[in-house]
């Protein structure tokens, strides 16, 4: 990893004051941190070392009302995704294409495509994914209606819902049902609905990074949830679902993940003009309050299906697309760094991609 | 659904709005028979009961009673915000809120409290208030989060439609007048029992810890019908922390939860819903609520062997340190 | 420099009231943001810092009321003039920067509100005489879908880039990246990625929102898309010239004799 060396402490320090570290920690987290990855080797105050994330693990289906559900946790961040499926009845007459893109553009530049929805607050489409962080999962997070950070996780998991074109909105689609009267060809079959999807994570314990803990989450509960078989009824006139007949969600055969890295500003004594920095992998909230950085990398590897749906190693000649980076604040990092962050994406995806592997399928 | 204004907090569904899905059953009976436990009526369901879960708060809980999954975040004391509008309060002022997570009954709760939520809210925050020793928290204030993961099955008969020969009714076929009292109450008394584990992981001081306990009386299916009150009380028969479904044959009467400190045998909370017969009506409810505390009692123990293990955790950890949540490191500070 | 159909127009001042303000028109998209910048003020007891200026960012909608677009828009603004102020001048202050949509094509795409935003705001921030680290300039680039197809209105826009032949069969065909600079939404629906970058006038990048964005209906047929990273840093170099080079040029020509630089 090529991340810029940590200056030694000088020595010109002034006679140590003794105060135990707990306290450190709370009075000056900036210079607690700087402590402890000016050492060699960096080590983070919980114990990690700068490339290195948290152990996570992973449960699927223990609710028993949601369509499909998963929960994560990553350290101390929990976060728990339940997926709703509700059904969307086209009215007649009504043009159900613009359900089934992804990043369709507006119809004309005088909105004519929705009364309200083209700005500001808005309707949505198919997949509603939300954050809700009033859980009492952090003391720094208010209670009350979602604040800029939980609304800023929903846009962000709005916009990877979006990006990856996980879920097939083909397969969303419900249909009139065909009474074996030779209407077999699926052309002539009428959409008479969708189904739309309520990706709902609650956030139980924050500890940093719970955008990747939540898109996880997503990802997890959507390859584990099962949808009921839902048609047309003809005599009724609308849409019923079978109780005991369902079926999973189509989803992508490659599955991206996220990997959220901060950097931790390091003020030397002796250069003001150029300032050293660390990057840490998956920060927790102490190190978040301390980043003037963060990168989030969104990757898809492609793991040799062959090899009985476990990527191999090494990890050097596989593949990888990014599908999305975002950095914001801060100067420092540099696009060389971009690059070696990928290597570590790329490694954190496998690991990923190995413990949804060992979940179980949802029981029929 | 689609005529109320977007939620500009969140991201939105389609404008059209959604419905949840409607089921399709040919043959009522067997899709809608509800399981029965074989568990004896005065025996509680075993209760999952862990505190300090949650590292980034003062206290935490939580708990899983078969279905019902719930997380208690306990923050502060802590001082009541600085505005000009807030009285000095003697006493720590206690906020209690209630909060289904969307995925966690039946029918896809919004985000939004409803009436039901808040009722619990108000509710649980009776049965600590007089708990807490808040005048030993002057200018601050305690909040109870508690957030239902997953709570009884209300019945997949909500969303059914039974179809007979042709004919479709829309009738849910084992509604009783007590189903949702049943239902709250059994997640009522989690709550109790959970925010206490919770109150006591951070480290308020209390009187006693709370337990919740509910039962409901059941009489025979065709005694409730058209016959004297009075004949009933004899084949009375008390469940302790009901399953939602009700027993073979028998028809709910009333239900019955509180809030109970063992040690000083005192009640919190009581709350009684149903029919309560007039003439025996004194002995029927003291009957109840002995049931009910009896419940109480075995959620007790649940509740102490949390707290005895949770200490034991922190002595292990620390030493014999007082507990802390800051971790020590052994790098050496200076500065 | 001038008279070439990419120079944004840009007006100054535009609010006298407001210590700095600044309308900005994207030349292609003409999206058109407005913003105002005032501070220091007075803060607000509960947002005081005890060693920095607090930095608030409104972002207003075109239509309606702002919804968690609008707030992810604004807290990524927000970032990225946290490290470009130098808040520590002025402690125990409030900044206030609002920035007001007047036109967008489409006003719920990220990437086209962007880049017009960020310039927005850095422009009056340089007017209402914020301290300030250095100066950034931000670009859309997007790189389109169809190497073959032939784009109207965007001449002097689109630039090549060589690709980094990664062996795929899929896209032996074109072994370039047609590039198109600024695109409006017409340009952006055939795109593949869409690339927002954000540098400061030395060269280091303050901002990056580089996203996925062709269109489909999902699952399965989304499978192989995404970018490789060397192509990704050969596009983040050519957008970092035309940030250091022509960003500071128009940022230079627009505040004219000013003395802010």
């Amino acid at each position: 990893m090529s991340i810029l060396t940590p200056q030694p402490a000088g020595d010109s320090l002034p006679p140590p004051l003794t105060f135990s570290t707990s306290l450190f920690r709370q009075i000056s987290p900036a210079l607690y941190l700087e402590r402890h990855l000016t050492h060699s080797p960096p080590t983070r105050p919980n114990g990690r070392s700068p490339s290195q994330c948290r152990d996570f693990t992973l449960t699927t289906n223990s609710l028993s009302h949601a369509h499909g559900s998963a929960v994560v946790r990553a350290g101390d961040t929990a976060v728990v995704c339940g997926i709703r499926g509700e059904i969307l009845t086209v009215a007649p007459g009504d043009d159900p294409s613009r359900f089934e893109s992804y990043h369709c553009p507006p119809t004309s530049a005088t909105h004519a495509c929705g009364s309200r929805g083209a700005g500001g607050a808005s309707w949505g489409g198919l997949i509603i994914p939300n954050v809700e962080l009033s859980t009492g999962c952090s003391k720094k997070y208010p209670l009350g209606p979602p604040g800029g950070l939980a609304q800023t996780l929903s846009d962000q998991l709005h916009e990877l819902v979006n990006v990856t074109k996980l879920v097939s909105l083909d397969s969303l689609r419900i249909y009139d049902s065909d009474d074996g009267s030779g209407s077999s060809l699926a052309s002539t079959k009428k959409i008479k609905g969708y189904w739309s999807l309520y990706l709902d994570v609650l956030c139980i314990s924050l500890d940093g990074n719970i955008l990747d803990a939540a898109w996880y989450a997503i990802v997890a509960a959507l390859k584990s949830s099962r949808l009921p078989l839902a048609s047309w009824n003809q005599t009724e006139e609308r849409i019923f679902c079978q109780a005991l007949l369902n079926h999973p969600i189509s989803l992508r055969q490659s599955l991206p993940f996220t990997t959220t890295f901060a950097l931790i500003p390091l003020p030397n004594s002796e250069n003001h003009r150029k300032e050293t920095a660390i990057l840490l992998n998956d920060p927790d909230s102490y190190e978040e309050g301390e980043a003037c950085e963060i990168l989030t990398i969104l990757c898809t590897t492609e793991f040799d299906p062959a090899q009985g749906d476990s990527p191999r190693f090494p990890l050097a000649g596989l593949r990888t697309r990014v599908e999305k980076i975002e950095k914001r604040g801060g100067w420092n990092i540099g696009l060389t760094q971009i690059e070696s962050c990928l290597d570590l994406a790329t490694s954190k995806a496998a690991r990923y991609f190995q413990s949804l592997a060992k979940e179980q399928p949802a029981p029929l | 659904m689609a005529a109320k204004a977007p939620d500009r907090r969140r991201n939105n569904p389609p404008s059209h709005g959604t419905t949840p899905p409607v089921f399709l059953s040919s043959s009522s009976l067997e899709a809608a028979k509800p399981k029965q436990s074989s568990r004896p009526p005065d025996e509680i369901r075993k209760i999952f009961l862990r505190t300090g879960l949650i590292s980034s708060v003062t206290g935490s809980s939580f708990l899983e009673i078969a279905p019902l999954k719930l997380s208690v975040s306990v923050l502060g004391p802590r001082p009541l915000p600085r505005t000009s509008s807030t009285p000095f309060a003697a006493q720590a002022i206690l906020t209690t809120e209630v909060k289904f997570a969307p995925f966690a009954s039946t029918v896809r709760r919004g985000y939004l409290r409803d009436s039901s939520e808040r009722d619990l809210g108000s509710r649980l925050y009776q049965a600590l208030v007089g708990a807490i020793r808040r005048e030993l928290y002057p200018k601050s204030r305690i909040e109870v989060v508690v957030t239902i993961l997953d709570s009884e099955d209300e019945g997949d008969d909500v969303n059914t439609v039974y179809i007979e020969e042709g004919k479709t009714t829309v009738e849910t076929k084992f509604w009783d007048a007590g189903r949702s009292e049943r239902a709250l109450g059994v997640v009522l008394a989690g709550c109790i029992t959970a925010a206490s584990a919770a109150l006591a992981d951070a480290g308020i001081e209390m009187f006693d810890l709370v337990s919740g306990g509910v039962a409901t009386s059941f009489v025979d299916e065709a005694n409730s019908k058209g016959k004297a009150k009075g004949d009933a009380v004899s084949n009375k028969l008390y469940v302790r922390d009901p399953a939602f479904a009700p027993p073979e044959g028998k028809t709910p009467l009333a239900t019955c939860v509180l809030g109970y400190m063992a040690a000083r045998d005192e009640i919190s909370e009581l709350w009684i819903s149903g029919k309560i017969g007039t003439k025996n009506g004194t002995t029927e409810i003291d009957e109840l609520v002995d049931e009910a505390i009896a419940a109480a009692r075995s959620a007790r123990g649940v509740l102490n062997e949390a707290a005895k293990e949770r200490v034991q955790f922190i002595v292990d950890k620390t030493g014999t340190a007082p507990p802390s949540k800051g971790e020590s490191t052994d790098v050496e500070m200076s500065g | 420099m001038t008279s070439s159909p990419l120079t944004p127009e840009i007006s100054l001042n535009p609010l006298p009231q407001s210590d700095g303000s600044c309308q900005y028109t994207c030349p292609t998209s003409r999206t058109t943001i407005l913003t105002s910048v005032n501070g220091p003020l007075e803060v607000r007891p509960k947002d005081e810092l005890p060693n920095h200026a607090t930095i608030e960012v409104i972002v207003k909608p075109g239509i309606g009321v702002a919804g968690v677009r609008e707030t992810r828009l604004s807290s990524l603004i927000h970032s990225t003039l946290q490290s470009l102020i130098l808040t520590n001048h002025h402690p125990r202050t409030l900044i206030q920067i609002v920035a007001q949509i007047v036109q967008a094509e489409d006003h719920t795409s990220l990437p086209l509100l962007l880049t017009p935003l960020l310039n927005c705001t850095i422009l009056s921030l340089l007017i209402a005489g914020i301290p300030m680290r250095t100066v950034g300039w931000s670009v859309h680039l997007a790189v389109l879908q169809d190497t073959k197809k032939d784009i109207k209105g965007v001449e002097g826009q689109v630039f090549k880039l060589a690709k980094t032949g990664d062996g795929d069969a899929m896209e032996t065909e074109g072994d370039e990246q047609i590039v198109v600079r600024n695109p409006n939404s017409e340009i952006l629906s055939l795109a593949k990625s869409s690339h927002t970058l954000t540098f400061s006038k030395e060269g280091d990048v303050l901002l990056i929102e580089s996203l996925e964005c062709s269109q489909g209906s999902g699952g399965e047929s989304a499978d192989g898309q995404g970018w490789d990273i060397t192509d990704f840093l050969k596009l983040a170099e050519e957008g970092k010239r035309i940030c250091c080079e022509e960003g500071v040029e128009i940022v230079r020509e627009a505040l004219g004799d000013r003395k802010v630089f």
